[in-house]
């Protein structure tokens, strides 16, 4: 009877230790992470920048545009928080912007918009061919709207975080709205439990 | 002698009636107004804050201006298959007893051509026009995220 008790009590526990204690991730993971598209653009110093120059840091990839007043600055602040909150870990994290309106988004305007929620923020433009490319790469879809006043257009886009790891591998994809700290826990998560690329 | 302390008993009844005390609130209030820095020189940014009706009618916010915006329009933030889009709103509902949130991801004021440069800690003053409630101004401050 003792030795039952004990052997449930011991299987409980293994049993609690594989899957209770298991990190509860706040996007949709990857099973098994899959190669990172590599997409190469104007970025906000007019230089050319490929994505995989990154290989070896933690990156926060997203699309929206400059004149989006609403859910682009509120990504782009999560994202600024999200640095925050991993301190000195921060550091290998590297956030990129990625403009669906290359007409606006000009390296100019690109570089006074990034860089006031990160000063090592990178806000990528192109030519409009280039940015379908960069936009068919990681599935994101959008579509300029003539605004109904008649002046001028919006941008309708999707606006997923794209997490991906320093082996350039596609991790975790976050919906638009994710709070910094679950993404900023997630990343904790994941520096802690795996060994750096090589 | 009676009159004047009749008169100043008056007096000190009107202006503790006037000053509310600790009444409930009537008409329209607003609280915690805040426009996002301009980041292009487009000046197109966003206004939140949070409109309470006391009142026992429906309301509805027409329009709102302001001295440093060419034009301030409603928007709603919508998704729909995972596409976010900023839909154009005639006017937006404040119910009876309720309230109307504008706050980022949802319903908000978009300031468009707006003049000058606009920093964390300047005050932008706003007009807010109503169909049934009078006009009301506050002054909403710059900042990079709600408090």
């Amino acid at each position: 009877m003792t030795l039952t008790a004990l052997l449930l009590l011991a299987g409980g526990a293994l049993l609690w230790l594989q899957f209770g204690s298991a990190h509860q991730f706040a996007g949709a993971v990857l099973h098994p992470p899959q190669p990172a598209p590599n997409i190469t653009l104007t970025d906000e110093t007019s230089q050319p920048f490929a994505l995989d120059s990154q290989h070896g840091q933690w990156i926060l990839l997203t699309y929206g545009y400059t004149s989006c007043p609403d859910v682009c600055p509120l990504t782009l602040d999560h994202l600024r928080q999200v640095k925050e909150l991993l301190g000195a870990q921060a550091a290998n994290v590297r956030v990129v912007f990625v403009s669906v309106d290359p007409k606006r988004d000009t390296p100019q305007v690109l570089n006074g918009y990034v860089k006031h929620f990160g000063s090592d923020f990178k806000g990528l433009t192109g030519s409009a061919d280039a940015i379908a490319q960069a936009a068919k790469a990681y599935d994101v879809r959008y579509e300029l709207k003539a605004k109904e006043s008649g002046d001028g257009y919006t941008v309708s886009h999707t606006a997923f975080v794209y997490l991906i790891d320093p082996a350039f591998q596609k991790r975790i994809t976050y919906p638009f709205g994710v709070e910094p700290a679950e993404i900023a826990s997630d990343l904790k998560y994941l520096m802690t439990s795996e060994t750096p690329a090589q | 002698m009676n009159k004047l302390f009749w008169g100043m008993g008056l007096l000190a009844l009107a202006i503790l009636i006037n000053c509310g005390g600790s009444g409930t609130p009537n008409g329209i209030a607003i609280s915690n107004a805040w426009v996002r820095p301009t980041l292009t020189a487009d000046g197109t940014t966003a206004a939140y804050m949070l409109i309470k009706n006391y009142t026992a009618q429906d309301d509805e916010l027409l329009s709102a201006s302001s001295n440093v915006a060419a034009r301030i329009e409603l928007h709603e933030t919508m998704q729909m298959n995972g596409m976010l889009s900023m839909e154009s709103r005639r006017t937006l509902a404040v119910p009876a007893h309720g309230q109307l949130a504008l706050s980022p991801g949802g319903a908000h004021m978009m300031l468009l051509g707006v003049k000058q440069e606009l920093k964390p800690g300047d005050q932008v003053p706003l007009l807010l026009y109503f169909e049934h409630a009078p006009t009301i101004a506050v002054s909403a401050q710059v900042m990079d995220e709600a408090q």
